[in-house]
């Protein structure tokens, strides 16, 4: 699809400042067509800032950015690129197919290439799991339905670029995994997808790339495999009598903490632990070893960020 | 998709938001007629030619109501609900979403006025010659493009309850001052001079002109003011937009 092999979104250098407080602090960073860019990171890291700017609603303080080749929020760069915002509505008095087919003419000159345009809209309905509910008014929608029209809008132009700022905010599990199929085959046509989320399951579940954002900065960029793999450590879950400064003691232990009924240790030597553990109480009981989870991977790399 | 094309999709878009919200348009749509009908017919003196003078000035309040109302304080709650930021970010050429809403303006006016028109023909006794009749209705029609562009400008500065209350006042000082309800001949000196400086004052006249009514001043005067008005409403809402993007 895409004749120029220049990836779609290209940010160097990129600053962006509030007053006195810095929300990005130099970001370079590469959108690639056909892969799944998520931003990970925690409240105020700079998430929101940096989608504000690749849709030209916000504009840098330093830095360049491009979408398409084109400047961010030009009309130019606006026709390559489906959007999903945060806080959105939609008029509450049309109805999903009104909405979903004026939309769709936005794109429809999109001449270049006959390949670009708007996609049929039963396609888009389908997409986005809305045939049922095409002569329904957005107004009468219940909140995770109103979230897919919204997906709608952005995937019917078949962008170049599809941002979605936190997509499956709001939505029941049966339609969080039909929206993460169909993200996946919006990548696989070619799509550049940027996505924000905080659900981590999300983006071990759907990114080809994880970015980590922590202080306006860029502090881990791989595939989830990658940045799990930068965490060697383990996790060791147990139902045990000892305190937890005693067990923050054992060797290897680099973290404990209640869970429920049970205790979370972090280890970056599970079997020297595990010896000492089992050597101090005799009564410990369901002893679970796994590997790292996404979660607890960027928990420590935000932790050693912070340190 | 042409640009024509889009413009007209969207306007239908608009025209069936707001025909969808019947709470918000009858009322629209009924108080000019109810004032006219009430002043112009009802209160006036048989032959006193009132009713044709009023129709003249209410042409231009039925304006006033769609643009300030409906499409200025209506904007102001798209914006504050977030309907506003997917239009912005979508591709559409901001040209044609504001003009989609100045065009669904003129159309909710054009329905006004001709309700106008055939009460005050047949309650009121008013003949015109059927060329005037137009010139009037162009004149009327054309003063929702000010008064939409006024309203945008209101509705694209403040925040939704605040837009109303601003609404509410350009509203009555348009009407009051612009002598759409009192002719401005009967105002004091003072408030005369007001009156120059209200865009809806000037299209007032205009109106007035075109049905055949000696006016304050030349018509084409009054077109130069109501066209200068226009074009720096048309400044304020570029300029409120950029402000209202980011």
């Amino acid at each position: 699809m895409q004749a120029n092999t220049a990836p779609p979104v290209q940010a160097r250098g990129l600053v962006r400042r509030y007053g006195a407080v810095t929300a990005l602090a130099g970001v370079d960073l590469d959108i690639q067509a056909g892969r799944v860019t998520t931003l990970l990171g925690p409240n105020g890291a700079g998430k929101s800032t940096l989608v504000g700017l690749v849709l030209g609603r916000l504009r840098a303080d330093a830095g360049t950015l491009q979408v398409g080749g084109h400047a961010p929020g030009s009309l130019a760069a606006r026709r390559l690129t489906g959007a999903m915002l945060q806080a959105a509505a939609l008029a509450p008095q049309l109805t999903v197919r009104e909405h979903v087919a004026l939309q769709s003419g936005y794109y429809a000159d999109t001449h270049a290439d006959t390949d670009t345009g708007a996609r049929p809209l039963a396609d888009t309905l389908a997409l986005a799991g809305l045939q049922d509910l095409a002569t329904r008014r957005y107004g009468a929608l219940s909140g995770g339905q109103q979230r897919r029209v919204q997906f709608a809008l952005a995937l019917c132009g078949r962008p170049r670029v599809l941002v979605l700022d936190e997509p499956t905010a709001g939505l029941d599990a049966d339609s969080r995994r039909a929206l993460w199929q169909a993200v996946r085959a919006l990548a696989d046509e070619g799509a550049a997808v940027l996505l924000t989320t905080h659900l981590l399951d999300e983006a071990d579940a759907l990114a080809d790339r994880v970015v980590l954002l922590s202080g306006g900065r860029v502090v881990a960029d791989g595939t989830p495999g990658e940045i799990r793999s930068r965490v060697a450590a383990r996790s060791v879950r147990c139902l045990t009598a000892l305190p937890l400064a005693q067990l923050r003691a054992l060797p290897g232990v680099t973290a404990a903490e209640p869970r429920g009924r049970h205790v979370a240790l972090r280890t970056l030597a599970a079997e020297t632990t595990l010896r000492a553990l089992l050597a101090a109480d005799p009564s410990l009981a369901e002893l679970e070893v796994t590997g790292t989870s996404l979660e607890d991977a960027v928990l420590d790399l935000l932790h050693k960020e912070s340190s | 998709m042409n640009s024509w094309n889009l413009l007209w999709h969207e306007t239908v878009a608009e025209w069936r938001k707001a025909w969808r919200q019947p709470a918000f348009a009858i009322p629209t749509l009924v108080l000019p007629l109810a004032f006219y009908a009430l002043f112009g017919i009802v209160l006036a003196r048989p032959g006193g030619g009132n009713a044709a003078y009023l129709m003249a000035t209410y042409g231009v309040f039925a304006s006033l109501g769609p643009a300030l109302f409906a499409f200025g304080a209506g904007i102001a709650h798209e914006r504050e609900v977030g309907q506003l930021a997917l239009k912005q970010v979508a591709p559409l050429p901001v040209p044609l979403y504001l003009g989609a809403k100045l065009l669904t303006c003129m159309g909710f006016t054009a329905l006004v006025i001709v309700a106008l028109y055939a009460l005050a023909a047949w309650g009121g006794g008013v003949v015109l010659p059927r060329a005037t009749w137009l010139q009037l209705a162009l004149v009327h029609l054309l003063a929702a493009v000010p008064m939409g562009l006024l309203g945008l400008v209101v509705g694209l500065s403040f925040g939704a309850s605040a837009a109303m209350g601003v609404t509410n006042l350009v509203f009555l000082g348009l009407a009051v001052l612009g002598g759409l309800w009192i002719p401005v001949f009967l105002f004091p000196g003072w408030m005369q001079a007001l009156s120059q400086a209200m865009p809806s004052y000037h299209l007032a006249e205009l109106a007035l002109a075109v049905s055949g009514r000696d006016i304050a001043g030349s018509a084409l005067g009054h077109g130069a003011a109501a066209l200068g008005f226009t074009l720096a409403f048309a400044a304020a809402v570029a300029w409120a937009w950029r402000r209202a993007h980011r």
